[in-house]
């Protein structure tokens, strides 16, 4: 008998050793995900980043991959430390209802009734449409006395603050029927970005921010920076308020503003000209699509000659009589004068980021560029532009060779 | 003192004796509670003396107070961190804090059972079986008791390993809860007395009925002293979770019930209180299964089956509304961040979920083969047997969708030829709504297989037997049909709405398991009986389908501890503290499974020295019980068991 | 299986003939037994043919197909559990459990497609192979059916038993053998591939000397709608190109039809059903695209298109592997005009809406 019992014992011990055998096997077979705690984020100067960076800076922290789409396609769904994407929805192959998707919806997708289409708008687009809501409007007269978790009163222009504002105070304005059950569509489920326990500094939302105003590709609308200091009323990467005057807020120290000793090309880079323009000469500056090519030595004399520019004038709109006088104009208050075929796309921030020399050093250094020298670098213009495009010269070894010493 | 016993000698005063008894109970029970009120008022006293008051918002109430304490340390490695060679700490501490887990769920839950075992036995007119319940009592009683003091011992360990190697934080903690650690440690010492009084007194106050009353009184002051006890255990980690009573720096803002009183306390106290019982159960009923297999005597063999029947079903009792309060805490969890929630479903965590729900899966099959393969020994269940494979038909079908995964693991050669990451079909059964339909399914088989035992062995004689049945059935049938309609319904509305659809879900589960085995229950009032359970006759199979269900427990809750724990990522204490060791990462799910498997083997090693040395002191009483007393549990035909 | 077959087809008032008439009490009580699972049967073949018949336009072929599958299936079930029973073959619990294993393995790795991935499919199975043993011990004498031929196997000395046992315990290494075998079998598994298969397009490119923005161009045989828009050509979806009065747009697709199918014999790849499985397509890897897949030129511009058709797989960037596509740079073979025809006509034969910018 005795021995009996001590084989029940042993049984008994084999039967749970296979059991947790088998239990621990399974989770060794299972999908082996690691969760390694976030780096402390890295202080980047948002000074000397280009819009693209700051992009890329952003598509990091929203998917923690530079290709989310090919981690998509994978089957995986591409998470970074700002976790986005768990709950909205940036790609059309992705699944995540929780919150507003972040794309643009083609118009059989939605199913709701949407007068304003917004649905169909880009987050970007519907930047602008937002804060002119009712509704929008209401979340500002309940919260008129700061909402209780931030402390921040709804108080977004249309654009990149309202962006911002979202990331900072989720509860400011809730998109209808988003709002956690049982608040009366009022308080948001989106945590707070830049407090635990997703806790973005300011530039990380910045770039996020970025990221989403530039997802269609076009730089000009990266305006996030800008929102960020108009919405806050203070300049992005200082501490607190009271830190100004230690600082020295002089502006020699924003590398954002052409300064008098800049070059052309420093100009260009600083003020992100390239995004949208092609100019010969400058190295970074052969992609732009989205404004004219720029040889004003060519287009400038022309320009003021053309009828629409004659007839602005006559208006009173325009006042340049000199090729210089033309391209300055252009660059401070470039909404007065759209070259035909163009839209009114240009950055209207220019005439508070240079100063007088380097205005007036970027304007001679345009004025000096011309078709010939286009040519020479390959550079043609936009398809759109009325001139057509450059005639091209045969062009023999040396000029080539010229080109690439340029 | 003699004419006031033979005072309360008569059967109607006794039970006003036992109520004053408890009464007083009661209110010594409290006064350990002083010192935490003595605080709390103490608090805005002691800083309004210091002239500097400043202010803070508690992070979760948003409520002013006056700032208390430190703010949260922020920690550096290896300044505030030890390590013992090159071991994981945080491993060392995960072991350490899982075995005082498992002895302490398992001496609480104990004499929640003793408690309704004993009332059971008192309540019994017949004599045997109220004898039959109280030794069953007692036994399970003793088995506590060396495990008790081995949670005593693995608390010490515990909190030495906190101390050696996280100091700092173990420090913030302290200076926190500071009171209630103090009342923590008298509850301790209370709770320790008690049992002492309420084992030893155990043949003493067999004596007299008042006494016996004033025995159960001390049962339920142990109960309530041991719930107070995991209460306040648990408030730390839920502070941990999810703080509150502390502002954005974590500085302590002078009341302690806002700190204990976290978002998250409550539900976690009832989800953990009912995992206890349940593994409890479990862990009694894998005890009698293995005294059953040992058994030498049709009687001892009898004996044991009755007590593992009786445990195991009082753990099932328990595991039932367990994945509804579940449900509650993830709610809760969803409520308190979002983000928490998601990490747990759908993010970081969802293949340790994967192995939760494999867990729960296993512990309802195996339930319900259990209950099976008992009903051979109840005469008369032969009428059911043929159905059984219906059922089993049923818990597969619903388990393959239950563990179908959302994403699927595979090689690129297989994406290929699926055409994409999701497959057309089987993507169907990886969503919310096909997994709260099996669930729900799976729990009113269960359900059902439960009545189905309730009648095996009776033919029910009221005269509305007919018309019962039929509201039985249709009981069953409305709420599968419910279910798996608005599991369907799910697929075609949007998720926000979708997420309301499992509440009734949950509710036509309930229905079952209220009303079902309510009216079950009526219709075999006064049941004709097809014979006597013959208790002793249980299959081996049956035996092992309850270590089976034991183990399944006790790794179910390791894996749920250890969610519930990594949650937090690299945070000691949510939002407040973050974690500066080397093992703030989350670990790998094959590295926890290897881990709780161990957790789950050193647990059962020691156990099954606490049964040995349980039999040591059985042969003792075996041999008195043969000595003095002719009439015991032997040589008595085995009785019914009720339930 | 002949008297089956007659009862499957008899209504019900035969039945209860049937039924009264038979004086074999023991077929009766069977009869009755299964009185309900011949109604369940009835109707499950009538249901397909009901719905086929009467509700063309609310049920779509693929449900149709699906529930005429199912009842099939089913039906077959029946009809062997049916003709076993009639016969009284009893099939031993031994060898209930494979039988039952090998079905349900062809139910998940063949009849289950597109095939699922390995490791569901090893769930899957590891669930059934729990539950057989569960089905197989569920009461006691199931049990003792399905152990004793394996205790005898492995403690008795009869011959019988003696050779089962030498035949077990030979095979049983053997089996371990060939599954280490396998295991250590160098493997040439294809690499987990990072292939991008929708890149970002570049800007603007340059087709037959002319600059394409490839944001701002659209379609020029599309029409503009009432709003201004561009025409996504709902009103022509599934109307026929070849009436003698087809409108033009529906001219322009058929066009487009004769280069897919003709001129350029994009069909060759890309297949008659443009799903990607023309006569060519599995020469390579990857296969062409499948345009009547929702992730394909449903989700793309029309002007994606057009850059993918006319610059092929040597026009792609990095990230999609130029040397991994097979498509030729179409530029070099027909005109921009017939390229925009043939993206036409994909959208309009596939029933897909080209993305728009908005």
């Amino acid at each position: 008998m005795e021995k009996k019992k001590k084989g029940i014992i042993s049984k008994v011990g084999m039967w749970y050793l296979l059991i947790l055998a088998i239990f621990a096997g399974y989770t060794n077979w299972l999908p082996q995900i690691r969760g390694d705690a976030p780096e402390a984020a890295v202080a980047v100067d948002v000074g000397t980043v280009t819009p693209e960076q700051l992009k890329e800076m952003g598509q990091k922290i929203i998917f923690g991959t530079d290709d989310p789409e090919g981690a998509l396609r994978k089957g995986e769904t591409p998470i970074g430390k700002g976790s986005c994407p768990l709950c909205h929805r940036f790609f059309m192959d992705q699944k995540a209802d929780r919150c507003p998707n972040l794309i643009a919806l083609p118009a059989e997708q939605v199913s709701s009734p949407d007068p304003e289409k917004l649905l169909q708008m880009t987050e970007e687009e519907r930047s602008y449409k937002r804060p002119l809501t009712e509704r929008y409007q209401s979340f500002k007269e309940k919260l008129s006395g700061g909402e209780p978790n931030s402390g921040i009163k709804p108080h977004a222009t249309p654009g990149g603050q309202y962006l911002v504002e979202s990331e900072y105070c989720p509860n400011c304005f809730v998109v209808a029927g988003f709002a956690i059950k049982g608040t009366n569509d009022m308080v948001s489920p989106m945590p707070i970005i830049n407090k635990p326990p997703i806790e973005l500094t300011d530039t990380e939302i910045v770039s996020v921010v970025t990221f989403l105003q530039t997802r269609s590709g076009d730089m000009s609308k990266g305006t996030a920076k800008e929102s960020w200091e108009a919405y806050f009323g203070k300049k992005l990467g200082e501490a607190a308020p009271g830190a100004v005057a230690a600082g020295g807020a002089a502006p020699s120290a924003d590398s954002k503003l052409a300064l008098d000793t800049d070059t052309p090309d420093q100009i260009v880079g600083k003020m992100g000209c390239f995004a949208c323009h092609k100019i010969p000469g400058i190295a970074v500056a052969k992609i732009g699509m989205v404004g004219p090519l720029l040889i004003e030595g060519t287009n400038a004399p022309n320009r003021i000659k053309s009828p629409e520019y004659r007839k602005a004038f006559k208006e009173g709109k325009v006042h340049a009589t000199t090729p210089k006088e033309y391209v300055m104009e252009s660059i401070m208050t470039p909404w007065l004068f759209i070259v035909p075929g163009f839209q009114d796309d240009m950055l209207k921030d220019f005439s508070k980021k240079f100063t007088f020399a380097a205005l007036s050093n970027m304007a001679d250094y345009l004025l000096q560029q011309t078709a010939d020298k286009a040519i020479k670098e390959g550079l043609d213009r936009l398809p759109q532009e009325k001139e057509g495009p450059l005639k091209k010269t045969a062009m023999g070894n040396s000029d080539k060779q010229l080109a690439m010493n340029n | 003192m003699r004419s006031l016993m033979r005072w309360l000698q008569s059967p109607k005063r006794k039970r006003v004796g036992a109520f004053l008894a408890l009464s007083l109970f009661a209110v010594a029970l409290l006064l350990p509670l002083v010192p935490v009120f003595a605080v709390a008022e103490d608090t805005p006293a002691a800083s309004s003396d210091t002239p500097k008051i400043e202010k803070a918002k508690d992070v979760f109430y948003k409520t002013e107070g006056i700032v208390y304490g430190p703010p949260a340390p922020k920690l550096k490695y290896p300044d505030n961190y030890g390590t013992y060679g090159t071991f994981q700490s945080r491993t060392i501490l995960w072991m350490a804090n899982q075995q005082h887990l498992y002895f302490g769920s398992f001496v609480l839950a104990v004499p929640m059972f003793v408690m309704v075992v004993e009332l059971v036995g008192m309540l019994q007119k017949d004599k045997r079986m109220s004898k039959k319940y109280d030794d069953l009592a007692h036994e399970f009683m003793k088995i506590s008791l060396t495990a008790y003091s081995i949670t005593a011992i693995l608390g010490g360990l515990l909190i030495f390993t906190f101390l050696a190697l996280y100091p700092g934080f173990f420090m913030y903690l302290a200076s926190i809860f500071r009171p209630v650690m103090h009342v923590y440690a008298l509850m301790f010492i209370l709770e320790s007395g008690v049992l002492y009084v309420y084992y030893y007194g155990w043949d003493k106050m067999n004596d007299s009925p008042f006494l016996k009353w004033c025995h159960l009184s001390l049962s339920v002051l142990l109960n309530t002293v041991g719930l107070v006890l995991m209460f306040f255990a648990n408030t730390w980690l839920a502070f941990m979770q999810a703080p509150a009573g502390v502002d954005d720096q974590g500085r302590f803002l002078g009341n302690i019930w806002n700190a204990i009183h976290t978002p998250l306390v409550i539900p976690i106290v009832v989800h953990r209180i009912l995992g206890n019982a349940a593994f409890g159960g479990g862990v009694v009923a894998a005890y009698a299964a293995y005294r059953f297999l040992a058994a030498k005597s049709p009687e001892e063999k009898a004996h044991y089956d009755w007590m593992s029947y009786t445990a195991m079903f009082m753990g099932v009792l328990n595991l039932i509304p367990l994945p509804f309060a579940g449900y509650w805490l993830m709610r809760e969890v969803y409520a308190y961040r979002q983000q928490m929630g998601i990490t747990l479903m759908g993010g970081l965590l969802a293949w340790v979920f994967i192995m939760q729900a494999t867990m729960i899966a296993t512990l309802f099959i195996t339930l319900n083969y259990y209950l099976w393969t008992a009903m051979g020994r109840m005469p008369g269940s032969e009428r059911y047997t043929r159905f059984f494979k219906y059922m089993l038909l049923v818990l597969i079908v619903a388990t393959l969708t239950w563990l179908t995964p959302h994403t699927l693991v595979m090689t690129p050669a297989e994406l290929k030829a699926m055409g994409g990451a999701q497959h057309p079909v089987i993507g169907n059964y990886g969503v919310m709504s096909a997994k709260n339909t099996a669930i729900n399914i799976i729990i009113t088989t269960t359900v059902l297989c439960f009545c189905i035992y309730q009648r095996a062995n009776k033919v029910p004689t009221v005269k509305w037997a007919w018309w019962g049945n039929l509201a039985l059935g249709a009981i069953f049938v409305g709420a599968a049909t419910n279910v798996i309609f608005l599991g369907i319904y799910g697929y075609f509305i949007p998720a926000n709405v979708r997420i309301g659809l499992s509440v009734p879900q949950v509710c036509s589960t309930l229905t079952t398991l209220f009303i079902g085995v309510t009216l079950n229950t009526m219709i075999l009032k006064n049941a004709r009986s097809l014979g006597e359970i013959r208790w002793g006759q249980m299959s081996t199979r049956g035996a092992y389908a309850l270590f089976l269900l034991a183990v399944a427990f006790t790794w179910t809750m390791a894996v749920m501890g250890y969610i519930r724990s990594s949650v937090r990522l690299h945070w000691h204490i949510n939002e407040i503290m973050r974690d500066a060791s080397p093992w703030a990462f989350t670990n790998p799910i094959g590295y926890a499974g290897n881990i709780n498997s161990l957790n789950v083997l050193i647990f059962w090693t020691m156990l099954l020295f606490v049964f040995w040395l349980g039999t040591l002191t059985d042969k003792k009483v075996h041999s008195t019980v043969k000595d003095t007393a002719g009439e015991g549990i032997e040589g008595v035909s085995i009785p019914v068991g009720s339930h | 299986m002949d008297s089956g077959l007659k009862i499957a087809g008899m209504t019900g008032r035969r039945f209860a003939q049937f039924i009264h008439y038979n004086k074999r009490r023991r077929v009766c009580i069977m009869m009755k037994r299964k009185t309900l699972l011949m109604a369940i049967f009835s109707a499950l073949l009538l249901y397909p043919v009901i719905s086929w018949a009467g509700t063309e336009k609310y049920i779509n072929a693929g449900i149709f197909a699906l529930i005429v599958e199912i009842g099939m299936g089913l039906s077959i079930i029946f009809l062997a559990w049916f003709v076993k029973n009639k016969l009284k073959i009893h099939i031993p619990k031994l060898m209930q459990a494979p039988i039952i294993w090998g079905f349900a393995f062809i139910v998940f790795r063949v009849i289950l497609q597109p095939p699922i991935p390995f490791t569901l499919l090893a769930v899957y199975m590891g669930i059934i192979t729990i539950a057989i043993f569960l089905y197989s011990s569920i009461d006691e004498p199931s049990w003792k059916e399905f152990s004793t031929p394996i205790r005898i196997m492995l403690q008795e000395d009869t011959k019988n038993a003696k050779t089962s046992r030498y035949i077990v315990f030979a095979a049983l290494p053997l089996l371990i053998g060939y599954g280490t075998y396998d295991k250590m079998l160098p493997k040439f598994e294809e690499p987990v591939e990072l292939r991008t298969v929708h890149p970002a397009p570049p800007a603007s490119i340059n087709l037959h000397g002319k600059i394409i923005n490839l944001q701002t161009e659209y379609n020029p045989f599309r029409g503009k709608g009432a709003d201004g828009k561009e025409e996504a050509g709902a009103q022509y979806m599934g109307k026929n190109p070849f009436a003698a009065d087809a409108p033009k747009y529906l001219q322009n697709v058929r066009e487009g039809g004769e280069i897919f199918f003709g001129t350029a014999g994009c069909v060759f790849c890309h297949g008659d059903n443009l799903d990607g499985r023309g006569m060519f397509a599995f020469a390579f890897n990857p296969i062409p695209a499948n345009f009547s897949d929702p992730g394909t030129i449903a989700q793309l511009q029309e002007t994606f298109v057009l850059w993918r058709v006319s610059k092929g797989g040597p026009g792609v960037p990095r990230e999609t592997f130029p040397w991994a596509s097979a498509m030729p740079p179409w530029e070099k073979h027909i005109t921009q005009d017939e390229m925009w025809k043939v993206i036409m006509f994909e959208y309009w034969h596939t029933g897909f809406y080209p993305r728009t910018w908005d």
